[in-house]
C-alpha cells in the first residue's frame, strides 16, 4: 500500500501529479484521478477574484491523511494520492488532486468518489470567497454533506 | 504562558472567521491548575465577547496540537491550542 498525501501552499499541477502517480504503478490495472479547480465566479454570481483556504499547521494534513487512511482500508485499492492547496488559489488554479489505483476498475472509481466527498465537508480547511463586494466565508452546502453522507454505515 | 497566583494565562489561535473580529491570537485566562476543553471555551466567552454566541452554540470546537479534542480533554501547560468554527471542507 502506498499513500502520498499532500498539503501545498503553492499552486499545484494535476498532469504533473498523475504523471508521478502511474510512473510508480506495479499490478494495478486501473487509475481514477480527479482534480477540483476554482470557479470563476462566486457562489453569489459575481466574478472571483480568490478563493482563500486557510488551514491549521497539523490538524489540516492530519485530517487529510485520516481521510486518506480509511480509504485504504475500506476499498481495495493498491495506491492513493491526495494533493490539496492552501492559501491564496487564482480562478482556474487546481485546489485538490486525487488519484486511486487498484487492480480492476470499482474499488479505484469508488475510493476516489468517497475521499472527495469526505474531503469535501470534514478537511480541516476554512474557505472564502474574495470578489470586488468584498469576502464572504463558505461553509458545505447541503448537496455535499448529502454526499458525504452515501458513505455512512447503515443503521439498524 | 504567563502565570499569577490563582490563574494562568494562554495563548489560543482563532482560526477562520473567528478571527475576524480581531487578532488571530488570543490571550485568555484559565485556572492555574488547568482547566478541561469545555471551561477553556467558557473562559474565552467570558474574555471575548464576540465569540460567546458561537461557542454557546456549540459551533466552536477546541484544538490541541493537531488534534480536536473533546469537552472534557484536559489542557496542559504549553499545549499549542486553536479554536475550529465549523470546517468548510476542501
Amino acid at each position: 500500500m502506498s499513500v502520498d498525501v499532500r498539503l501545498s501552499l503553492e499552486p499545484i499541477d494535476p498532469m504533473q501529479l498523475l504523471g508521478q502517480f502511474t510512473r510508480l504503478l506495479e499490478e494495478e490495472g486501473a487509475v481514477v484521478s480527479f482534480s477540483g479547480h476554482a470557479r470563476r465566479t462566486a457562489a453569489d454570481g459575481t466574478a472571483l477574484e480568490s478563493l482563500v483556504l486557510e488551514s491549521h499547521r497539523g490538524a489540516t494534513l492530519r485530517s487529510m491523511e485520516t481521510i486518506a487512511a480509511s480509504a485504504t482500508s475500506r476499498f481495495a485499492i493498491t495506491r492513493a494520492m491526495v494533493v490539496h492547496r492552501a492559501g491564496h488559489i487564482a480562478p482556474g488554479e487546481a485546489i485538490v488532486f486525487v488519484a486511486t489505483a487498484s487492480a480492476h476498475r470499482r474499488a479505484a472509481f469508488e475510493a476516489a468518489d468517497y475521499l472527495m466527498d469526505r474531503l469535501k465537508t470534514e478537511a480541516v480547511f476554512w474557505k472564502r470567497e474574495e470578489t470586488a463586494l468584498g469576502s464572504r466565508w463558505i461553509e458545505p452546502v447541503e448537496a455535499d454533506h448529502a454526499d458525504a453522507a452515501r458513505w455512512a454505515p447503515p443503521r439498524d | 504562558m504567563s502565570a499569577t497566583k490563582d490563574c494562568i494565562t494562554v495563548t489560543v489561535e482563532l482560526c477562520g472567521r473567528l478571527a475576524d473580529a480581531g487578532d488571530p491570537f488570543v490571550s485568555v485566562a484559565i485556572p492555574a491548575a488547568g482547566c478541561t476543553a469545555a471551561e477553556l471555551l467558557a473562559c474565552v466567552a467570558h474574555d471575548c465577547p464576540a465569540l460567546k454566541d458561537d461557542i454557546d452554540l456549540g459551533r466552536v470546537k477546541v484544538c490541541i496540537t493537531d488534534a480536536v479534542v473533546s469537552a472534557e480533554a484536559r489542557l496542559l501547560p504549553h499545549d499549542r491550542i486553536a479554536l475550529f468554527p465549523p470546517v468548510s471542507g476542501g
